[in-house]
Formats: structure tokens, C-alpha cells, sequence
């Protein structure tokens, strides 16, 4: 946990649901689809398009996430890394296969809870995911282990 | 994975196969049903449902059709199960060059909330075509996460 970034003020007002507002997940049933959210940009063809920050501005304290990518593959680092600097908390990632975007967010005290398959840089890093093993010890995270 | 997929199904839970005699059902509790047809036993992952998805793809349109070069890995499941896509690229293009190869967007943009152009954004990662892993860049980030200070100064000295 970085006690530097969590004086960081996080941008309110600006995520898809007005700022602040908590979670809903845990009351949604499983099968409602296309849950409406208006566009980071407002309206118009380009309103999607937004620079990085505000991208990530959208996931608020407390939200489950999933990070696209396979190991050291095609990962959104600079998203992660850019929710580490805004000083994101409470985090649920729930991702198949991690490895440096869990670490990093394990590192940075950004997550909660964890669910995960196989964990693990890749064999030429030494494989183990060092800041993420520390946070599972220090009893920081809670996980869940799945195939 | 199965609990992604249960989630971009619509339905609560999904059977797997295994996990007998391991610690995995208490550490992660999973439970059991019965099956209906032969009444045996089966291990079931609950769905997982994510608010958002955040995938980093080479290409994409400013609506959030996407296309994914190279293995997709999980991402499309991903993009079903979650509420919500934000999506990194490498490049955006525009939606014409898509719609010529309409076969190749793996991505709608009916749930895309966003879309930030990101080159090299999977760095120190790979992206498929673009450019391979920085090893280099894994070291480093190894060496400067073991103290506060030094993810500090590597969250801003990275972008």
C-alpha cells in the first residue's frame, strides 16, 4: 500500500453513474444484459474517445473489474497502471490468468478480492507474482482459486 | 474462466468437471447440485459478473467496435460477461476501414463506454503485431515495486 497515493483527490462527478455513487453489482440479478450507461464523452459520434485518465476515472472505489489479456499478452497496462496513480481502492479483479496488472494492483493497495486461475509472471521473470504473494500473507486480499 | 462464461450466458452458475478430494471447493467456495438426469454430484463455479471490462485491443473504432489480432485469450468473454467495456488501443481507425472487413471486429461497441488511444499500452506486455515483451521493462518494474517509493516513482515515470 502507497500511503503517497492515496492523498491523490479522485475526480468526482465524472464516472458513468455521477461521482461517489456505490457499487450496485451486488443487487443486479444474473441475467439482466446491457446494463445503459452513457458514454465517458457525453454525446456525438467521438464521445467515447477520452484520454486515458478519464477512461479510468470511470471505475469507481470498490468496483469489480476484469483486465483483458493473457499473462505478459496484450494486457491494458497503462490502464492499470493509471488506476494505481488515481489511487483506485476496494478493487475486485477477477481475471483468468494474471500476472503483471495483478501485482502491480496488489503493490499499489488497490484491490480487495481476488479471483483467479493460474497467477504468475511468466517463467523467464521467475514465475511468482512477489507484491501479490505479499498481499495474499499479509491477509490483505481476500481469494478465491478457481480453474 | 467459467464463471465469466456463466455470466455471459445469463445464468447463475455453471457445472465443472473435477475438484473432487482437492481444497479448491472450500477455498473458493464452489458447491454442489445434484444433476437432474442421473442424480450424481457435480461441482458448480457461480457466475462472475464484472462492471467493467478493460481490454487492450490493436484496433478500434470511436463507437468501440474493435477488431484483436493474434489470440483473442479471454477477452470476448469478457466483453460478454462484464456490464461495461473500456477499451485501450493501439490505433483508432476509422469505422469505414472496419466495415470493409466486417469479419474481422470481435468487439461491438453496444456496450463499449470508452475508447482510449493508447499506443504501446500493453507495454511492458506484448500486443501481437505491434511489438513483443520488454523484459527490460518487466525488471524494472520488479525492482522499483519492492518499496512504496519505488512503485511511486515508476507509476510516474511510466506511462
Amino acid at each position: 500500500v502507497i500511503p503517497a497515493l492515496r492523498g491523490r483527490p479522485r475526480p468526482r462527478g465524472g464516472n458513468a453513474r455521477g461521482g461517489g455513487r456505490p457499487s450496485p453489482a451486488a443487487g443486479r440479478p444474473t441475467g439482466a444484459y446491457h446494463v445503459p450507461v452513457e458514454t465517458a464523452g457525453g454525446r456525438g459520434p467521438a464521445a467515447k474517445v477520452v484520454p486515458l485518465a478519464a477512461a479510468a476515472a470511470l471505475v469507481a472505489d470498490g468496483d469489480h473489474i476484469t483486465v483483458g489479456g493473457v499473462m505478459l499478452h496484450r494486457i491494458p497496462a497503462a490502464f492499470v497502471r493509471e488506476l494505481a496513480r488515481q489511487g483506485r481502492r476496494g478493487l475486485r479483479l477477477s481475471k483468468p490468468s494474471p500476472s503483471y496488472d495483478l501485482d502491480l494492483l496488489s503493490a499499489a493497495g488497490c484491490l480487495a478480492e481476488v479471483d483467479a486461475g493460474v497467477a504468475s509472471l511468466e517463467s523467464a521473470f521467475g514465475g511468482a507474482l512477489p507484491n501479490y504473494r505479499r498481499a495474499v500473507e499479509a491477509g490483505l486480499l481476500r481469494v478465491r482459486e478457481f480453474s | 474462466m467459467t464463471g465469466l462464461r456463466a455470466a455471459s450466458l445469463g445464468v447463475p452458475f455453471e457445472p465443472v468437471p473435477g475438484f473432487r478430494d482437492t481444497d479448491l471447493p472450500r477455498t473458493a467456495d464452489l458447491r454442489t447440485v445434484q444433476d437432474p438426469w442421473t442424480g450424481e454430484e457435480i461441482y458448480v463455479v457461480p457466475a462472475l459478473r464484472p462492471r467493467w471490462a478493460v481490454l487492450h485491443v490493436q484496433e478500434a473504432d470511436a463507437a468501440g467496435n474493435a477488431r484483436i489480432f493474434g489470440s483473442p485469450g479471454y477477452d470476448l468473454l469478457m466483453a460478454q460477461a462484464a456490464d461495461h467495456v473500456i477499451l485501450t488501443a493501439e490505433r483508432i481507425v476509422p469505422t469505414e476501414e472496419l466495415a470493409r472487413r466486417p469479419e474481422l471486429t470481435r468487439i461491438a461497441d453496444l456496450t463499449v463506454a470508452a475508447v482510449v488511444e493508447a499506443p504501446g499500452g500493453a507495454r511492458p506486455g506484448d500486443c501481437s503485431g505491434c511489438y513483443g515483451v520488454d523484459e527490460a521493462g518487466i525488471r524494472r518494474y520488479l525492482d522499483a515495486a519492492r518499496t512504496p517509493e519505488g512503485l511511486r516513482s515508476y507509476l510516474e515515470s511510466v506511462p
